[in-house]
């Protein structure tokens, strides 16, 4: 039998459980109430496409100029 | 005992991820890459003292953080904290409905989709000094608190409150961006 917790409970736990900081046994209650809660279950799925979104939106390659700076310093140290 | 050149070959490969959290940190091009030179050079250094089987990725972000703190942190200026106390939770997602027309997933999908990556970068940028290296190492870089409350020599209670306060200083900053988007229409209905 999985504990039940109301919404706000769920929703205090929301970033921690994005971040993967929960064990297992509170991992399983909030999934079970995402389950049973839709607006609940609708505001864990935006958080998570909203991460995803700040991810993809501040890639940033290294200049090649700076690659090369860095290996030639490898060689020479 | 770990040699530097395994060094050289492990850890070329964090070097986007690197120069990313520089760019975020120094907000020019310049400043990031002395800043990831330097990381490198003292990384390369100290690698006798490095652990094999730690996490080197981590052990690079420390030397980051670290170099940017000594180097730079005093002469940034970013906005003040102290309003941040007032900044609804979830902020975008409860004011879905000012700011996208349309209703669940697609209103979602507006307001997402709409976020520039110039606007991202700049609302990183204009995080509160303290809160900037939590944020970019948990929802950018992926780190477990833990991870973060050892590259920042902080106690974990600590990274979680700047992360708290920095997401929501996060959202508060994309509304606002939103918020002008809406309000001024998209560029190509503007243009037409």
């Amino acid at each position: 039998m999985i504990p039940y917790i109301n919404c706000e409970e769920t929703i205090a736990q929301l970033h921690e459980y994005l971040s993967g900081e929960l064990d297992d046994e509170l991992i399983a209650v909030i999934r079970n109430h995402l389950e049973l809660c839709g607006p609940c279950e609708g505001t864990f799925a935006f958080e998570t496409r909203f991460r995803a979104m700040i991810v993809t939106r501040c890639a940033e390659p290294a200049p090649e100029a700076l690659r090369r700076r860095i290996a030639e310093q490898f060689r020479t140290a | 005992v770990a040699d530097q050149a395994t060094f050289a070959d492990d850890a070329m490969q964090y070097m986007d991820a690197l120069y990313a959290a520089a760019m975020r940190m120094t907000r020019n091009p310049a400043d990031a890459e002395d800043l990831v030179q330097e990381t490198y050079l003292r990384a390369y250094r100290g690698y006798g003292g490095f652990e094999e089987g730690t996490n080197l990725r981590a052990w690079l972000f420390r030397i980051l953080t670290n170099a940017y703190i000594n180097r730079y942190r005093a002469r940034q200026r970013r906005p003040d904290e102290t309003e941040l106390d007032e900044v609804e939770e979830l902020l975008l997602y409860r004011r879905m409905a000012d700011l996208a027309p349309g209703i669940g997933r697609s209103a979602e999908d507006e307001l997402l989709d709409g976020f520039t990556e110039a606007e991202v970068k700049t609302a990183l940028e204009e995080l509160p000094e303290q809160f900037l290296p939590a944020v970019l190492l948990a929802d950018v870089e992926g780190f477990s608190y833990q991870e973060i409350a050892d590259i920042l020599d902080i106690p974990i209670g600590t990274v979680m409150s700047r992360l708290h306060r920095g997401r929501k200083a996060l959202q508060k900053r994309l509304y606002e961006f939103a918020v002008d988007r809406h309000l001024t229409g998209p560029a190509d209905e503007a243009a037409s």
